[in-house]
């Protein structure tokens, strides 16, 4: 028994003349333009990748901004040694406890 | 080869526009922070100077998620400079209460409210009450000046103070 060994995946197969034939066949008879195709191809590309760029750029500010944008306060001027934490606490607990 | 060079670039000038837009809005959001200004209140400028009070001043304190105000911490730092600041301020003295009800007064965690009408303007047809509002403690000697309020800004302070009531 004479078996045909599947072609190595690894190992490319040269074109033979026969199939050669058929693809200019087939490019003939679609009207196919490859270079054409495959700028078209890039330019697609380039569209979705330029779309999720600015979808991801957006995104990321927005929610930058939601985390950063509400701190306690703004700015806090002093003539007493006790920490920022503990004038924002004494605000706070005035605020809180108002009966 | 020369696609994959382009795809590379675009997304290194993508990743330095992004860097330099977070730093943008870190330095507009800590604007403040990074800058100080010399803007203080007129409370504060008068009592800073003072040994015996601690004073303190906060820009734009966060009451809740969209309302922040401007205030003035003073603490008295004993009973005596804290009577001055209650007639300062037009606030009773402890000791004009019954005795019954100072206790109640002192107590660790009640705040009292006193509100100073200061002017109105006309919002959209409606009239907008400026006020400063004082929240003090005899318990710990302490008052705080939210400056010149909008209706909004104490909407918030009072439904702040009555969660935890509700709660």
């Amino acid at each position: 028994m004479n078996h045909r060994q599947p072609p190595s995946p690894t190992k490319l197969q040269p074109i033979t003349p026969e199939a050669m034939v058929h693809i200019s066949d087939l490019v003939e008879r679609d009207n196919i333009d490859l270079p054409q195709r495959c700028a078209r191809y890039r330019r697609r590309a380039s569209i979705r990748r330029t779309a999720l760029a600015v979808c991801f750029f957006f995104g990321c500010c927005i929610s930058y901004t939601s985390i950063i944008s509400a701190p306690l306060y703004d700015q806090i001027t002093t003539s007493s040694d006790a920490g920022n934490q503990h004038i924002c606490e004494a605000i706070r607990l005035s605020i809180e406890n108002v009966s | 080869m020369k696609y994959r060079k382009d795809i590379l670039r675009f997304w290194f000038v993508f990743c330095v526009i992004l860097v330099l837009a977070l730093g943008a809005i870190t330095v507009a959001c800590r604007w403040h922070r990074i800058f100080p200004s010399d803007e203080v209140s007129d409370i504060y400028s008068k009592y800073s100077e003072r040994e015996d009070i601690d004073a303190s001043y906060v820009k734009k304190f966060r009451v809740n998620d969209t309302v922040v105000v401007d205030v003035t911490l003073l603490e008295a730092k004993d009973t005596n400079v804290w009577e001055e600041l209650c007639k300062d301020f037009n606030i009773a003295s402890i000791y004009d209460f019954p005795v019954d009800f100072r206790e109640s007064l002192t107590a660790s965690n009640s705040y009292s409210i006193r509100v100073i009408m200061k002017d109105s303007t006309y919002i959209n047809g409606r009239v907008d009450y400026r006020r400063n509002v004082i929240i003090y403690s005899y318990h710990k000697m302490s008052m705080c000046i939210f400056h010149n309020i909008s209706d909004s800004q104490f909407d918030a302070i009072l439904i702040k103070a009555t969660n935890d009531i509700s709660d």
